[in-house]
């Protein structure tokens, strides 16, 4: 049940901040911030199904966080989370072609254990 | 009064009525001319031209950055605050958990919890419009090492030496990935090519 939960909970954010991250690079880069662009922005991006998968995706990892923490402690479901930052960066190295140089795998490393020491 | 039409004008552009060797160096000419007006025109737009440009992208994606920072811990701590003041939920039926949800809103701090956790959706979507998401994922887990030190320095909570040793590893990843570039899209595709 851990097992799945913990699936769950990292697979909803990996998937949602992935979707996300797409669907707003298909978007462009957004450089003006007054209301009428903004809105013009959110109605073209409310098109795009990716960012409703997003949504779908960062529900069920908060859902499934709460339910992990209902059967675990925080000391145990935090740290174990914190695999999401390599999984997100190994999968965005593949689908959203992202360079990854050495420097930055060495920081995913750091962070990766400073979550987990910082939670513990 | 003559009629003001620009049809009547006579055509100035240059034209090369010489050898044939030499329309070449007119469309050299007129490359460099185009390219030298395509430059100016980026000056006159851009305020200090490229360097203005990357300096602007540097500001806006730092801006945006700390909001996303400030905005999901802020938002954490400010929902977790008000779920405290509303209770635990009794049932998890679907019925119970909407009136639950419902009753939840009417609470302030719930509410603007709410709302900072929406202003974190909002920039961190704006961020990624341009930035890596490997990049923005690693600078915004510094949150964590905000949370340590606002719990340590303002609740006076008691921060192990072990969670100390990780706060010093977060800090030293971000700075790690504050020396690469915000944006790496298309690189790969060129190093593939080469």
């Amino acid at each position: 049940m851990t097992i799945f939960l913990l699936t769950l909970v990292i697979g909803g954010t990996v998937l949602g901040d992935l979707l996300k991250a797409a669907a707003m690079r298909r978007l462009g880069e957004i450089s003006h911030f007054g209301p009428r662009s903004l809105i013009e922005s959110v109605t073209e991006l409310a098109r795009d199904a990716s960012i409703w998968l997003s949504i779908a995706g960062y529900a069920v990892s908060f859902f499934a966080f709460m339910a992990l923490l209902s059967v675990e402690d925080v000391s145990f479901a935090v740290p174990a989370t914190a695999g999401a930052y390599v999984v997100e960066t190994l999968l965005a190295r593949i689908f959203l072609r992202e360079m990854i140089s050495a420097r930055r795998s060495a920081a995913v490393v750091l962070v990766t254990c400073g979550v987990v020491l910082i939670s513990w | 009064m003559a009629p003001l039409s620009r049809e009547a004008e006579p055509d100035r552009s240059p034209r090369w009525s010489g050898p044939l060797l030499q329309p070449a160096t007119a469309t050299f000419r007129e490359f460099l001319f185009r390219r030298g007006a395509r430059i100016l025109a980026c000056r006159a737009t851009i305020p200090g031209g490229i360097r203005g440009r990357r300096r602007d992208t540097a500001l806006k994606t730092t801006g945006f950055l700390l909001t996303v920072i400030v905005a999901n811990a802020l938002g954490n701590v400010v929902l977790g605050y008000g779920m405290e003041q509303v209770g635990s939920i009794a049932s998890y039926s679907p019925a119970e958990l909407i009136y639950s949800g419902l009753q939840a809103m009417a609470n302030p701090w719930v509410l603007a919890g709410v709302g900072l956790l929406l202003l974190f959706f909002i920039a961190h979507a704006i961020v990624l419009s341009w930035a890596d998401l490997s990049y923005v994922l690693l600078v915004t887990s510094i949150g964590y090492v905000l949370v340590a030190v606002l719990s340590w320095g303002f609740l006076g909570e008691q921060i192990s030496e072990t969670r100390w040793a990780g706060t010093l590893l977060v800090t030293l990843g971000v700075a790690l990935s504050g020396f690469t570039p915000v944006s790496t899209v298309g690189e790969l595709e060129a190093e593939d090519e080469s």
